[in-house]
């Protein structure tokens, strides 16, 4: 009952706090740390680990190994590279797709307006694998698109399944709410008298939204396609389902070393590098574009 | 004299921005508030008011200074356990509350029992003119409504003292001046003192008995009404309350009592010397009503000073006429108010004519600024 | 034109889960891509009243299945769910309330730590916790799930009350203490209720993700535990069941009861 200020202060913000920092200490950093350390340890020879320094598991990724392989094999750079083709081309999509729609939304009315963003979230909150499933459902060759252009005629052999074109559509179907909302926000942000103006001034329409709408628009762009990219660079549900054994990604080769090959340490190794590369962009859009932002626009993201 | 309510000595307080430079949002501030008073602490926003009313209730902490309230000191006592209550700007009812669950809530979190809870809520509700209303809810009522749920909320526990921060601010105009009345008639009538804020210097002469006038942090003058008004202590408070004209001057000559001054551009002005030297620095201040219009040539009655001008806009305004002078000599712009009857009786002034206004001298009020 | 863009975008979203549910009522034992006739004998079969024999017409795939494993799969769904969503409501409710309220010097830092789970790939994520978990020596299972799931749901409940905290009226909680109220009872009777709509809001919603986690499940699981979308993934490795487009209807449907009402709870007022 009695007692300073600041200590009752200090011991109700320990109670708050103290779960959390409890929980995310142990079971998030732990983790993280102990992922860490694995990277650098030796694979054992019937899986598991032996506690020795090892740091080939990285030079593997990058195609030498052990010292033991001596020609350069840059299946996982490949790999790699794959993954990050297919990541951006799944950002560069959903955005090509979401963008207009943000206008359309912000532009109707009220009640309209958060109806649709409602809808447009929703699908979100359903089962990821049950809409995964769907797309099989669709695209494979008996599928429901073979029926459909069936009905109308057209007999043509569907082969998209198991395709890269199969897992960037799952992937950007996935994707979209996470690029949506944030160029939403950004849009809706969008002062429309700065649009008169500009015409005012004697811009086009093209004028106009290539120096105004875009660059005020960034912010959200930029946030979506980060939010978009990590799921997508480190995803093996996705390419499983859609691309079955013919696409392998990042995320694949990541399960594949702790499911079937074993090699936990070479595993933790690619999720160490899929980590730091999330880390590396998050780092470089805080300081980057939240900075300029704040500073351009006078106000706090 | 009757022991001080709230006492505050050599407050300060101060603020990081964001930018990162300090500003003393107090700066040594001392104030009393006696029994059943009504003070008004006025000043242009930024002026410390608000964070002055905040450290009495608690929300912020003095970085120096004292703090007393009824002759306990305050220091490390939270908001709750201080002997105040305060109505907010926004009113901050409760809305997941009705009328009745806001009002009683301080009796409620006391632990007083249910059926004297109703009595006094029946009761605080009937000082608000609100009776009744104790089941609606708050964003069932106007804004007026719910200023006056947030007064009686702040006033069933019969506090010592009532804060209140700007609480008319956000009501139009003819419903602010009823409540003023309101305001004042409620303060007498249930004898607590009220420490007011609020920017509006109109409503602070009319409310209050004494005015605390601030700036930058610090007291610029505390006086009744009428003194701030007529013999404001710097120029600030000569500026800020109503309409004024300040005229930098020195003291050329004393006869007789009445000073001589001289502003740089050759006016002459005739105030009360009040034992200054000659040669002492001053702002003279005359406001727009202490003016009278003469006509062109009169000769100034009985002891009245005269200045020479001529006439830039005229503007009438229902019950008086606002007359926009040049100084010759001088060539400065002065603000003249007339009433309406009295300018009935002149002629016409078309603009960039001769005019001639006379002032009594003992109006002219004097002010030695000390340097900042 | 944008809205008839608007229009094709919709239906883009909902088409395919349109498709699943169009085809669960399929009646075509064989080849439930071809449509043969409108049945509510999957839904019957899933909830064990009728009896369809399937076995005899697809013979490359094996079913271990049943509906008793089924049933299993969804009752672990929701004791995982139920605990899960419970713990991290109320740390994250805790959490918001500590970094909006007080002033401390850690606090930007713990709110970059909050985000970071959630911005996390799930597959980092889910190898850390089992590597972190095989060995610390836990044994996979229903505990080692509930616990992954809230690794994270613990950050997606604050951000949904941080973010209802900041809007809320801060001058309700001064003019409480104001009134006389310490800071346990400013929180129960004005805090907490205002807090109300956007909690439970954020904990349907914790609920849903939690009944739908995959990837992180996936790796954590053990032998024993299976959830609903464990299940599926299985069943879509091992090949599929007509039965399938059923459970997946329902399980759509479901989610997106659920999760309407938590959006709506959640943007109120």
């Amino acid at each position: 009952m009695i007692g300073s200020i600041a200590a009752r202060r200090r011991l109700m913000l320990f109670g708050l706090l103290g779960p959390i920092t409890l929980f995310l200490g142990v079971f998030f950093l732990g983790p993280l740390a102990i992922m860490a350390v694995f990277s650098l340890l030796e694979p054992g020879l019937y899986g598991g680990v032996d506690w020795n320094f090892y740091h080939w598991n990285y030079g593997r990724i990058l195609g030498w190994a052990d010292g033991i392989m001596e020609e350069f094999d840059p299946v996982y750079l490949v790999i790699f590279f794959r993954s990050f083709k297919l990541a951006i081309t799944t950002v560069i999509l959903t955005f090509v797709i979401c963008y207009p729609v943000a206008f359309w939304v912000s532009r109707l009315p009220g009640r309209w307006k958060t109806f649709c963003l409602f809808l447009i979230t929703l699908p979100f909150f359903a089962s990821l694998i049950v809409r995964l499933y769907a797309w099989v459902m669709i695209l494979k060759p008996s599928g429901a698109l073979h029926q459909v252009l069936m009905l109308v005629g057209l007999d043509i052999p569907i082969e998209i399944i198991f395709t890269e074109g199969a897992v960037i559509t799952g992937m950007v179907y996935v994707m979209i709410p996470f690029m949506f909302l944030p160029v939403y926000a950004s849009v809706e942000k969008l002062n429309r008298a700065l649009l008169e103006a500009s015409y005012d001034l004697g811009a086009t329409s093209i004028q106009t939204f290539l120096r105004v709408v875009l660059p005020m628009t960034l912010p959200g762009i930029v946030g979506g396609s980060i939010i978009v990219f990590i799921p997508t660079l480190g995803n093996f549900v996705i390419p499983e389902v859609l691309g079955g054994a013919k696409v392998l990604m990042i995320g694949n080769l990541i399960e594949q070393q702790f499911l079937y090959a074993r090699n936990w340490p070479f595993g933790a190794a690619l999720a160490m590098i899929i980590m730091a590369i999330v880390l590396a962009l998050l780092f470089a859009y805080v300081t980057l574009v939240l900075r300029r932002t704040e500073r351009d626009q006078g106000l706090a993201i | 004299m009757a022991e001080a309510l709230v006492e505050l000595r050599g407050a300060t307080k101060h603020f990081r921005t964001p930018e990162g430079t300090v500003i003393a949002a107090l700066d040594g501030v001392d104030l009393g508030v006696g029994q059943n008073e009504f003070v008004t602490l006025l000043g242009p926003s930024g002026c410390g008011k608000t964070t002055l009313l905040r450290c009495i209730s608690g929300f912020e902490d003095l970085d120096s200074g004292s703090l007393l309230i009824g002759g306990v000191s305050m220091a490390g006592v939270p908001p709750h356990r201080r002997p105040v209550n305060t109505v907010f700007q926004n009113y901050a009812l409760f809305p997941h509350m009705t009328v009745g669950g806001n009002v009683a809530y301080s009796l409620e979190v006391a632990g007083v029992p249910k059926p004297e809870r109703i009595r006094r809520i029946a009761k605080a509700l009937a000082l608000v003119n609100l009776e009744g209303m104790e089941r609606r809810k708050p964003s069932q009522l106007s804004g007026g409504q719910q200023q006056r749920v947030a007064l009686a909320r702040a006033i069933i526990a019969e506090p010592k003292i009532l804060l209140l921060d700007e609480p008319l601010s956000a009501l139009d105009r003819r419903l602010r001046q009823a409540m003023q009345l309101e305001l004042k008639t409620l303060q007498s009538e249930l004898g607590i003192s009220f420490v007011y804020v609020t920017h509006d210097q109109e409503e602070a002469l009319t409310m209050s008995d004494r005015i605390v006038v601030l700036n930058g942090g610090r007291i610029q003058q505390v006086g009744s009404p009428a003194e701030v008004y007529h013999r404001p202590a710097t120029s600030f408070v000569a500026e800020f309350l109503g309409d004024s004209n300040l005229f930098e001057a020195r003291l050329a000559s004393i006869d007789g009592g009445k000073g001589r001054f001289e502003t740089p551009d050759g006016l002459v002005l005739i105030g009360d010397a009040g034992g200054r030297a000659i040669g002492d620095r001053v702002k003279l201040l005359l406001r727009p009503e202490n003016f009278e219009l003469a006509p062109a040539n009169a000769a100034a009655p009985g002891n009245a000073a005269i200045l020479q001008g001529r006439l830039v806009q005229e503007v009438f305004l229902g019950t008086d006429y606002h007359l926009i002078v040049r100084t010759e000599p001088g060539d400065r712009i002065i603000k003249a108010t007339v009433r309406d009857a009295q300018r009935e009786s002149l002629p016409q002034i078309a603009p960039g004519a001769a005019i001639r206004l006379h002032y009594q001298p003992q109006r002219a009020h004097v002010i030695s600024e000390r340097a900042p | 034109m944008l809205t008839l863009y608007g229009v094709i975008f919709f239906a883009f979203i909902y088409a395919p889960l349109v498709v699943i549910v169009i085809y669960s009522f399929n009646a075509n034992p064989v080849n439930m891509m071809v449509w043969q006739g409108f049945t509510f004998d999957w839904y019957g079969k899933i909830f064990g009243l009728t009896e369809i024999n399937t076995d005899g017409f697809l013979t490359d795939s094996v079913y271990i299945d049943s509906t008793e494993e089924l049933l299993n799969a969804v009752k672990n769904s929701a004791i995982v769910a139920l605990t899960t969503t419970t713990i991290s409501t109320i740390i994250g409710t805790a959490t918001a309330l500590a970094l909006a309220r007080y002033r401390f010097r850690l606090r930007s830092t713990y709110r970059m730590l909050m985000f970071m789970p959630m911005i996390m790939p799930d597959i980092v994520l889910g190898i850390g916790l089992l590597i972190f978990f095989v060995t610390a020596g836990f044994k996979l299972g229903l505990m080692t799930i509930i616990i992954g799931h809230c690794t994270f749901l613990c950050s997606y409940v604050f951000i949904i009350v941080q973010a209802r905290l900041a809007g809320m009226d801060r001058s309700l909680e001064e003019a409480s203490a104001d009134l006389g109220a310490n800071e346990w009872v400013t929180m129960r009777r004005v805090i907490l209720p205002q807090l109300a709509p956007g909690i439970i809001g954020g904990a349907l919603l914790a609920f849903i993700i939690s009944m739908d986690d995959l990837v992180i499940t996936y790796f954590i699981a053990g032998v024993d535990s299976t959830t609903l979308p464990l299940f599926i993934f299985g069943m879509l490795r091992r090949g599929v069941k007509p039965e399938i487009n059923a459970i997946a209807t329902l399980l759509v449907l479901f989610s997106l009861i659920v999760a309407s009402i938590g959006l709506y709870l959640r943007r109120r007022d």
